[in-house]
């Protein structure tokens, strides 16, 4: 018998929140930029307003099945055979972005801050409190979020308004400059990215006290998260620019290098290495607790707790083996992930939706 | 959940011997009727104490009656007076009494009746609650062909006077404390609360100490949750003694593995009022004026009286604890971390300082730090214990290891000492030293995981810290509460301490029902005088 756990609806917004911004805020901006040079603001705004569409969907589909989980869902509308199968490759989604997203964070810590320490060390020191938070249960981890959210506003802020007397605006002139077919181009990966991303996030809707309110909670979470986004990806183009965005792997702590007040307050990159690392951390969190409780349902082992460690170790490894080197990680984000994430971001959720209004979902159970 | 159950299996598995040492000893279950049995039963379970007093006396003239009591723990006065009362009753008998030459009711509740220096007179028949009745200190009346021994309460030992608190001083506030005798502790907390709804249960427990504790509560405003959740815990202690109230803390509260306090001690009548105001119960033990307070959460640790009794804007100070709190946590850490690892983060100006200062000492900023923190931390246990005409030998030394000597002897930096007196300070700021231990001990692990992975391990240390904390609860309540879950509401008496007129109603999360605290007052004055 294990007590269910339950989160209220705010803390899901915050999940959200924490979710899209994570790993993203620090990378999205080259991406951006890369495609859609000065307009990349444009096209996560772009981005946003798909997002919103695609969260329509997802919530629809939960609240169809009020009150249950992603896996419970999928068995229902595909069947038993054809649903594990299915859950399956979902925890295998949702399992390798928790590896690509460790790395990410590995490599951000060994190219940029300790860069003699071992990448595996760095994995080994991360992946512990990820244990231990999944180990207490999102009823815990939710909560170190609303703790720490307020933090990672102030800290915005501040980046904000410090790098405010650097802003150059001819930086993001001329405007629609390269016409609206970059600016799609553009948005993709921003949609790639965190968007497809969310998907995983219904496998929490069951946990949710409120399941009426999940859909105005998913909304408001992805607007800030969304937000943010566009905040940062507007201060990288105006601070540093088309070129320097775009050729930089992490732009955002490029630009908190630059921030400098009065020869005295320097070097407040610390600022966005400090945001990066909660909001990635929940990311992780929420990535790894999606991957346990699919490969818990996949198999029918009743308890996820119990995979926590031996996947762990496994998560270890395969964050090791992910990808060789920080270029093939780009030419795979940029490329092959949109499409990845386009399968189980879009086109199964949307089969999903189809066949629930065929098959009206049994009121019974 | 299988904490409990493992809890309830152990307490049902103990039940049958959890019986007190009394009973074990005790052949004799119930009073007899023949006085002489029932005296040589007492001094057969008693043992020879010299302590134990056995007076015997005639009640009309020919009924044996005897007086037992403990030297020393019964009232003298009251005793003597009963006494005397008891022998003049003998010039009063009546003639019907002399007929029937027994013992008659009538007499008996005669002998009552004289007991008027004596507050409270009870019949018991048990022979182990008269044994228990002696042993705190009252006085057992038995009777020639009675079947039940007369205790009459005549508690009365020497003990403290209320005196000012000793280890939890205010500057503007009430300066009594609570004193080491449970009956002074809830007379001192219904002096400030005269509510007929303050309701104290009494409970023994100790199968050799048999002391006594009494949960204290007003049954109106408190959580009847948490009140269950006391008296379940309460009840399943089984140990041989309870010296202080720590005994129960530890046996009750909710993670004996957690470096955090779930349960707040105070030794302020005033504290503890406030805490039963706010709907919270509280645990006397007898023989300790620190009285326990639960439910207890991150936040109280950080509330002290002051905040309530200056004007509202020493609530800010309160920030300062909050402050504290991380210094003394992370001070050593950080400067490991950023001395040995983020060297970039340090003004250029202060690093060509800091690299001089470090030139000639010997050690790495962690060996140093470690040093340090360990040198003081010994001083400080010393500084409790030593006799207290050694007291300035010990403070000219720790001075001047901790500082001249040590830096001028090239063994540690200047900052390095700056270091410290900060951790040290800002250790003592916190009201309840229960926190200040919890931080003294993760200080170290902070310091090591620094000194192996500079600030992102402190990052890492703080992501545990943190998720451990949200695990927590004290019983029932989220201990992060209001910050995680977060409750608006609650804010008001959080980080800061609002405006009275604004803390108009009591925290929600540990009372959800009866919440109102006091009517907007600004609100009434404006209307009367306009």
């Amino acid at each position: 018998m294990i007590k269910e756990e339950k989160i209220n609806s705010r803390q899901f917004t915050l999940l959200v929140i924490m979710f899209t911004v994570g790993s993203s805020i620090i990378i999205i901006p080259s991406a951006l930029v890369n495609e859609s040079r000065q307009d990349g603001w444009i096209s996560a705004i772009l981005a946003m307003i798909i997002g919103l569409l695609l969260v329509w969907v997802y919530t629809t589909i939960g609240k169809r099945y009020s009150g249950k989980s992603l896996p419970l869902i999928i068995e229902q509308v595909m069947g038993k055979k054809l649903g594990k199968l299915i859950i399956l490759l979902y925890f295998f989604f949702s399992f390798t972005l928790a590896a690509l997203v460790l790395r990410n964070f590995g490599d951000f810590l060994n190219t940029k801050i300790m860069v003699e320490t071992p990448l595996e060390a760095i994995h080994i020191m991360f992946l512990i409190p990820i244990v231990y938070a999944v180990k207490l249960g999102i009823e815990t981890y939710s909560r170190v979020a609303e703790i720490t959210f307020p933090f990672i506003l102030l800290l915005l802020f501040l980046l904000m308004v410090l790098s405010v007397p650097q802003i150059e605006l001819t930086n993001i002139q001329p405007i629609f400059g390269e016409g609206i077919k970059t600016i799609t181009g553009g948005s993709l990966a921003m949609i790639g990215v965190p968007i497809f991303e969310l998907f995983i996030l219904t496998t929490f809707f069951s946990t949710v006290n409120e399941p009426k309110n999940i859909k105005r909670s998913f909304f408001i979470g992805i607007l800030i998260g969304c937000s943010i986004l566009i905040l940062i990806t507007l201060f990288t183009i105006l601070i540093l620019g088309v070129h320097l965005t775009g050729l930089k792997m992490f732009p955002t702590y490029v630009l908190a290098k630059k921030i400098s007040i009065a020869d005295f307050l320097q070097r407040v990159e610390i600022i966005v290495a400090a945001v990066w690392g909660i909001t990635l951390f929940f990311k992780l969190v929420l990535c790894f607790h999606a991957s346990l409780i699919m490969f818990a349902k996949g198999f029918s082992i009743k308890n996820y707790r119990i995979l926590v460690i031996p996947m762990s170790i496994i998560l270890f490894i395969y964050s090791l083996i992910a990808y060789p080197n920080s270029a093939y990680f780009i030419e795979f984000a940029t490329k092959t992930w949109l499409s990845f994430g386009m399968t189980f971001g879009l086109v199964i959720p949307l089969i999903i939706l189809i066949i629930s209004f065929i098959k009206k979902p049994s009121k019974t159970n | 959940m299988s904490y409990y159950r493992s809890r309830s299996k152990r307490s049902k598995r103990t039940k049958e011997k959890s019986h007190p040492s009394i009973e074990q000893t005790t052949k004799v279950e119930k009073v007899s009727m023949a006085l002489d049995k029932n005296l040589s039963a007492i001094k057969t379970n008693l043992g020879d104490s010299n302590d134990v007093v056995v007076r015997r006396f005639n009640i009309n003239k020919d009924t044996k009656a005897a007086l037992v009591y403990i030297d020393g723990l019964a009232d003298r006065i009251s005793l003597q007076d009963f006494i005397l009362k008891v022998s003049m009753s003998n010039s009063n008998r009546t003639d019907q009494d002399i007929e029937n030459n027994s013992v008659s009711k009538k007499s008996i509740n005669y002998l009552k009746e004289q007991a008027t220096s004596i507050g409270e007179v009870k019949d018991v028949t048990n022979f182990k609650d008269t044994l228990g009745a002696i042993l705190s200190g009252d006085t057992a009346v038995l009777i020639e062909s009675y079947d039940s021994a007369i205790i009459a309460s005549t508690r009365g030992w020497e003990k403290r006077d209320v005196s000012e608190p000793t280890t939890q001083n205010v500057i503007r506030g009430p300066k009594e404390a609570f004193t080491e005798n449970l009956r002074t502790n809830t007379s001192l907390i219904r002096r400030k609360i005269k509510d007929p709804d303050i309701r104290i249960e009494s409970k023994t427990i100790g199968k050799h100490t048999n002391t006594d504790i009494a949960i204290v509560y007003i049954d109106s405003i408190s959580n009847k949750k948490v009140l269950d959740e006391v008296r379940k815990r309460i009840d399943q202690i089984d140990i041989d003694g309870i010296l202080e109230s720590a005994y129960i803390e530890e046996m009750i509260e909710d993670s004996n593995s957690s470096p955090f306090p779930t349960i707040i001690n105070s030794e302020r009548p005033d504290v503890v009022s406030a805490a039963l105001l706010e709907g919270r119960v509280a645990i006397i033990i007898d023989g300790t004026p620190f009285v326990l307070i639960v439910p207890a959460l991150f936040i109280h640790f950080f509330q002290s009286p002051e905040d309530y009794y200056e004007r509202s804007f020493y609530g800010i100070i309160r920030v300062l604890r909050y402050l504290a709190f991380f210094s003394a946590l992370l001070v050593p850490s950080l400067y490991i971390a950023v001395t040995t690892f983020h060297q970039e983060m340090i003004p250029t100006t202060l690093l060509i300082d800091l690299a001089a200062q470090r030139e000639g000492i010997p050690f790495p900023a962690y060996v140093e730090a470690l040093i340090m923190e360990v040198t003081f931390e010994i001083l400080r246990e010393a500084g409790i214990r030593m006799p207290r005409a050694i007291g300035q030998a010990v403070s000219i030394v720790g001075a001047l290891v901790l500082g001249q000597a040590a830096v001028e002897a090239g063994l540690v930096s200047p900052t390095m000492v700056i270091v410290v007196s900060i951790t040290a300070i800002s250790s003592f700021v916190f009201p309840a030293y229960d926190m200040a231990i919890s931080v003294r001990i993760l200080r170290f692990g902070f310091m090591t995981l620094a000194a192996t992975f500079g600030l992102f391990g402190i990052s890492i240390g703080l992501f545990l810290m943190l998720l451990h904390l949200c695990s927590l609860r004290s019983f029932g309540i989220p201990y992060m509460s209001p910050f995680g879950p977060v409750n608006f509401t609650d804010q008001k008496d959080a980080v800061f301490r609002f405006p009275r007129k604004l803390l108009s109603t009591r925290p929600r999360l540990i009372n959800q029902t009866n919440t109102k605290r006091q009517n907007n007052y600004r609100k009434k004055y404006g209307r009367e005088n306009s």
